[in-house]
């Protein structure tokens, strides 16, 4: 059981600004399992995606990349109180069009909002095609290696991110 | 419709567990729940009689109490979720102030419901005010005029149970501020 859910913990960016976070209650057991019973995760789960970490409250997506699996950001249901742009711009990211191990996925919607992140974990050339594996944290289910669309936010634009040199 | 079941078809809820639950912000959290408010039936009972308004509030009330007892994230919420996003498209006053009342809890247990009612609750038609010019001409130029040819007689403040257009005092669109 997550202890003391909605407190939130110390996180900065690069250059010392605060990132709004929160820890969020864990979903029951009963939730999980509705969720594996999901067709779309069921056809997910053709594409080649497994299972990396438990299910659980305590981080989400973008807790996963930028504050090592310690927190939700943005708290929990407050999207305006944390920019990821800023937090890619502060941490002095800039986007790159082929993607490396290591590099940062950003899924954004159409309204140019971020709904997902990811670290890129693999890369595979099949012939003259390039196939991207990427390690996240599906809100408060699992954490997923997966192929770059096989996940929930197919519907999003897919962009990477690298540490500026 | 039986209390103690879920109003929502089964595959309905296992998709809205995995899209509910797998998201990470608000917005795509009220987006997830719209999508599912059209696969369900129960939107469809809705709009067929079946189901009233005021039988969905009393059940959004009682799920919204089920939740806030809770220490855990349950399938309760998902339905909820679903429960808002049809009553957000209806246009009646018991949905607006429930989206309201909703929108103001500040528990761990209701943070995602509290915080999809707030933006349900900004998407609401109702919260524009609509200051078309097509209202304005509904109004015969005849009787823009009174009897004494003036443009703002008293008796012609009214027309069609449609106030008066006034161009001095009216913005575009005005939000109303939700402090």
């Amino acid at each position: 059981m997550n202890p003391r859910p909605g407190r939130s913990i110390t996180v900065q960016t690069y250059d010392g600004t605060s990132i709004p976070n929160s820890i969020d209650l864990d979903p029951t057991p009963e939730a999980l399992e509705a969720a594996r019973f999901s067709q779309r995760r069921s056809s997910l789960v053709l594409t080649g995606l497994s299972v990396q970490g438990p299910a659980t409250g305590r981080y989400n997506c973008h807790g996963l990349v930028f504050a090592s699996r310690r927190t939700n950001i943005p708290p929990c249901g407050f999207t305006d109180a944390v920019s990821i742009d800023d937090i890619l711009r502060r941490d002095i990211y800039q986007k790159v069009r082929v993607p490396q191990l290591g590099d940062i996925a950003i899924y954004r919607n159409d309204a140019g909002e971020v709904d997902h992140s990811g670290i890129v974990c693999r890369t595979e050339n099949i012939g003259s095609t390039g196939k991207v594996f990427v390690w996240s944290k599906w809100g408060a289910l699992e954490e997923y290696e997966h192929p770059e669309l096989g996940c929930p936010y197919a519907d999003c634009k897919l962009e990477y991110w690298r540490l500026k040199q | 419709m039986k209390a103690d079941i879920a109003w929502i078809e089964k595959a309905v809820m296992c998709e809205g567990a995995f899209l509910l639950f797998s998201s990470s912000s608000a917005t795509r959290y009220v987006r997830m729940a719209k999508q599912l408010a059209e696969d369900s039936a129960l939107k469809d009972h809705l709009a067929c009689g079946a189901i009233s308004i005021e039988e969905l509030i009393n059940r959004a009330r009682k799920l919204h109490t089920v939740i806030a007892s809770k220490d855990q994230r349950d399938i309760e919420e998902i339905e909820l979720a679903i429960i808002m996003a049809i009553l957000s498209e209806t246009a009646s006053d018991q949905a607006f102030d429930l989206l309201a009342d909703f929108s103001l809890y500040d528990r761990n247990s209701l943070a995602w419901i509290s915080a999809a009612a707030r933006n349900l609750f900004q998407q609401l038609a109702k919260n524009l005010v609509d200051a078309s010019i097509p209202d304005a001409q509904r109004v015969p130029i005849a009787d823009m005029f009174g009897a004494d040819g003036s443009a703002d007689s008293p008796e012609n403040e009214m027309e069609y149970g449609v106030p008066r257009f006034d161009f001095a005092n009216v913005n575009l669109v005005a939000e109303v501020d939700q402090g």
